[in-house]
């Protein structure tokens, strides 16, 4: 069961997805990455159909590169998301994608922002979600624990406890995450964590 | 088979009648001349003559582009004009001759780029996006109601792979070769004489010495009047700036005077 789940804090946006890539019953690889690097500051997480989700992210990739080229100047992040949404809207009354995603970015003027895409082409800026089943948890997760303009440190440390969350209460869940941060210096990969991997806990961990 | 005859006779002269029969071969571009011309594509050739002289040089790790930039016009905003145009982060091209069309055929060549890389996840290489521009220049020469496109192109690009340096240019026929300096457009034959004579291997700033000395033969001297890019596989491509190119022009002008006074100074000794 895929997850997906990003969110703002002080100056940067954070995406989380899984790196499992499987088929019916058979796990075929655990480090799939499924958050694409856009341009030098976006990522889109993207989860769903596995075919329509590689297609889809490297075709929107692709036409970012093509703007910035015949423009000079790249798309901002909420530009890239209205995008984005378009095509999934005009593609769905024909063959739709079945992706679902997350879009985050860091523009010079307005600062970090976090953008939730669904494969029906639903668009909606928010300071946190998620996708997939995991999001049942997470979101629970969020209104909890999430507070505005986190550092960097108490960001990974609410993204444990929702992968610890996904880890104990999931069936079937993901075994390795990938995290990435967008901020003024670019986007790039964070850190990585296993599932059991959730350091500083106030609860007991369970091995 | 009448007019065969009088077309041949008149090559040199060109009478009345010579001119007529001519023109009956440039209306439609799909029609070919008796000795087997395309008058419309010559006739594009003619256009790119007609425009700002470019030039092109290939360095062992440099690759040089220069165009001429016409400083008459005072009210215009300078940095709305696109001489030298980015297709990908590692290909570049300027052109000589009619604008509008380099504009459309740039705006394919950028979209064949990121194609290329969605479909093969691989930059292109120079040679490829080369041959697909000219071939689009071609398609151009052999449909009917469509004029073929005035320009010559210089396209300038690192293989994605290798790192080697290319230089290619097309022109309105659609025929395309690699060259390791060219130039196009106005007054391009004593720029590329200039170039065949005072061409040797060079690298890094002695590249760029030699694009703007092949381009101050044509061009008036002075920074404003040239526009001068350099291509590196690392940083892909800059644009040099107004002061840059004074300092590198004004660099050349006291090199050719020393040249001189070396030339005169020895005999006054005597």
């Amino acid at each position: 069961m895929e997850c997906l789940f990003g969110f703002v804090g002080d100056g940067f946006a954070l995406v989380v997805a899984d790196t499992c890539a499987n088929q019916s019953i058979v796990v075929q690889k655990t480090t799939e990455d499924k958050i694409t690097c856009l341009d030098s500051h976006k990522l889109l997480g993207c989860i769903g159909e596995s075919g329509d989700r590689v297609q889809f992210s490297n075709f929107i990739q692709k036409n970012m590169n093509l703007y910035h080229f015949r423009n000079g100047i790249p798309l901002s992040t909420s530009a890239a998301a209205s995008f984005t949404r378009c095509e999934l809207a005009t593609a769905l009354r024909k063959a739709p994608y079945q992706v679902n995603m997350m879009m985050a970015g860091y523009d010079k003027r307005t600062g970090p922002c976090l953008f939730y895409l669904d494969y029906i082409a639903t668009l909606q800026k928010l300071n946190k979600g998620a996708q997939g089943f995991g999001a049942y948890f997470i979101l629970s997760l969020f209104d909890k624990y999430y507070q505005k303009n986190m550092n960097v440190e108490e960001a990974l440390q609410l993204v444990d406890k929702c992968i610890w969350e996904i880890g104990t209460r999931m069936v079937a869940s993901p075994a390795n995450y990938v995290i990435k941060i967008v901020d003024r210096n670019g986007a790039r990969l964070l850190a990585r964590r296993g599932r059991n991997m959730s350091p500083n806990l106030p609860y007991a961990k369970i091995s | 088979m009448q007019n065969e005859g009088k077309a041949k006779q008149g090559r040199g002269r060109a009478p009345r009648q010579e001119l007529g029969v001519m023109a009956r071969y440039d209306r439609a571009i799909t029609v070919f001349s008796p000795d087997g011309h395309l008058f419309q594509v010559e006739y594009a050739l003619e256009a790119v003559r007609k425009g700002n002289a470019a030039v092109g040089v290939r360095g062992t790790d440099t690759i040089v582009l220069g165009v001429e930039k016409k400083s008459t016009t005072k009210l215009q905003d300078a940095r709305t004009v696109w001489k030298i145009l980015r297709l990908d982060e590692h290909v570049s091209l300027a052109f000589a001759g009619l604008t509008a069309d380099a504009r459309v055929l740039v705006n394919r060549a950028r979209i064949e780029c990121q194609s290329h890389r969605l479909t093969v996840e691989d930059p292109v290489t120079v040679e490829y996006i080369t041959c697909f521009i000219a071939g689009l220049q071609q398609k151009y020469t052999q449909s009917g109601g469509v004029r073929p496109f005035g320009i010559s192109t210089l396209i300038a690009g690192f293989d994605p792979c290798t790192g080697v340096p290319a230089l290619y240019q097309t022109d309105p026929s659609g025929t395309f070769s690699a060259w390791k300096a060219n130039a196009t457009g106005h007054n391009s034959n004593s720029v590329r004489e200039f170039l065949e004579k005072n061409h040797t291997e060079t690298s890094g700033a002695e590249t760029v010495k030699l694009a703007v000395r092949a381009l101050l033969e044509v061009v008036e001297s002075g920074g404003k009047n040239i526009e001068i890019a350099v291509m590196t596989k690392n940083k892909g491509l800059r644009l040099l700036d107004e002061a840059e190119v004074e300092e590198i022009v004004a660099g050349i002008e006291a090199e050719k005077i020393a040249a001189e006074a070396a030339k005169k100074g020895p005999p006054r000794d005597q």
